[in-house]
């Protein structure tokens, strides 16, 4: 498949990556449709994140389409509409019951580090991408309580109903192939841009 | 060598109690077990990996069993590396699910063997342990060890550092990671 990728610092391309697979029973595929820039995004590129390696994918909040479901999805089929949060939760820890989906306890497969620094693992991070900026984003989330999952079902309603606008916030919308151009608008500001939207199909 | 470590697991006390006596699921979440078969209600043969790929059997004995409170077991006589332990399951506050408590105890002055596995445990020894009890609470609580792409080795959380920057992984990565 096609992917924005961090090739260096500051520097972005676009290229083939291996498509992904199913993991775990409750994995789904989702085709993408849209993907927005990302604040923390601009930690990556700036190369401040040490585990950064040339090819790592950018891009981890968007919407699209199941493509694929494990065998252990019930709640979701092959053809369902979807937006993904940055942070995955378990759905059934006390945390995700209490709808505090970033504070996860299970959703972490990589939480070992974190516990030897601080005493705790992070809460509800995939590990989709690197390390660092997963530890930085835990840092914001917990002290912000951002539970994105919380909110959406009620945006998407008020969105639908045509309550609430997003044209200011994607500001600039273009082909996956103009990521490189998008991400650096998004860092300059230019033009406004508040958020930049990649299309994959163009 | 002495190791305790605690977690909290949102299911009920009779359901966690039951998922730990049934001793062959020890090791979907406890990453230095291979195999546990039990042979009668009290006896099991325990099959673990040692360090520098050998493999370590061993029977064990079920001392105590307080039904929906308390496990404890030991190692039998012919133990290379002697050791015992015990859980305790205690009703978490508000009905928050279970407080699992765990106690083990390796006898690691006992042998060349003993001496090999303070090593592989290392400076840290208490990790392994403490990610035992995360993955112990991931498979109850969420049905399955998580894995990804950045992260794919599930119960072999040792080999999660560093981690895997974010790509998917190619056939051929898939391949040895998973075995599939
Ligand atoms: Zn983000
Ligand atoms: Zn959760």
């Amino acid at each position: 498949m096609k992917a924005v990728t961090w090739r260096g610092v500051n520097e972005i391309g676009v290229e083939d990556v291996p498509e992904p697979t199913i993991l775990n029973d409750h994995d789904v595929i989702v085709e993408v449709g849209l993907s927005a820039t990302c604040g923390s995004d601009l930690h990556l590129m700036g190369g401040y994140i040490p585990a950064m390696r040339g090819g790592d994918v950018l891009g981890h909040e968007f919407m699209g389409r199941v493509g694929e479901v494990g065998p252990g999805v019930t709640k979701h089929q092959v053809g369902d509409r979807v937006v993904v949060v940055s942070f995955v939760g378990c759905g059934k820890c006390w945390y995700c019951r209490e709808g505090l989906w970033s504070l996860c306890d299970n959703g972490n497969p990589n939480p070992g580090l974190t516990d030897a620094l601080w005493g705790q693992g992070i809460g509800g991070c995939y590990g989709k991408f690197p390390l660092g900026a997963v530890m930085n984003k835990a840092l914001t989330l917990r002290g912000a309580q951002q539970h994105g999952h919380r909110y959406i079902p009620e945006i998407l309603d008020r969105m639908s109903r045509d309550e609430v606008k997003t044209e200011h916030l994607a500001t600039h919308v273009m082909a996956l192939d103009d990521g490189p151009e998008g991400y650096r608008m998004f860092k300059e500001k230019e033009d406004g841009c508040v958020r930049a939207v990649f299309r994959p199909g163009g | 060598m002495e190791l305790t470590a605690t977690t909290t697991v949102r299911r009920p006390v009779a359901e966690v109690y039951a998922f730990w006596r049934l001793l062959e699921n020890l090791p979907t979440f406890m990453e230095h077990l291979d195999e546990v078969r039990t042979t009668d209600e009290k006896t099991s043969t325990w099959t673990a990996s040692a360090p520098f790929d050998r493999t370590v059997v061993w029977e064990a004995l079920v001392i105590e069993d307080v039904v929906e409170e308390r496990i404890a077991w030991r190692s039998t006589e012919q133990a290379d590396v002697p050791n015992e332990g015990a859980v305790s399951f205690l009703p978490a506050p508000a009905g928050a699910g279970t407080e699992v408590h765990v106690h083990l105890v390796y006898d690691v002055e006992a042998g060349k063997l003993g001496k090999a596995v303070a090593k592989y445990f290392g400076e840290e020894p208490h990790q392994q342990l403490d990610d035992d009890l995360r993955r112990l609470k991931q498979v109850l609580e969420a049905g399955e060890v998580v894995r990804s792409d950045g992260a794919p080795w599930g119960k072999q959380a040792r080999k999660e550092f560093p981690q895997h920057p974010a790509q998917p992984m190619t056939a051929e990565e898939r391949r040895e990671v998973l075995g599939a």
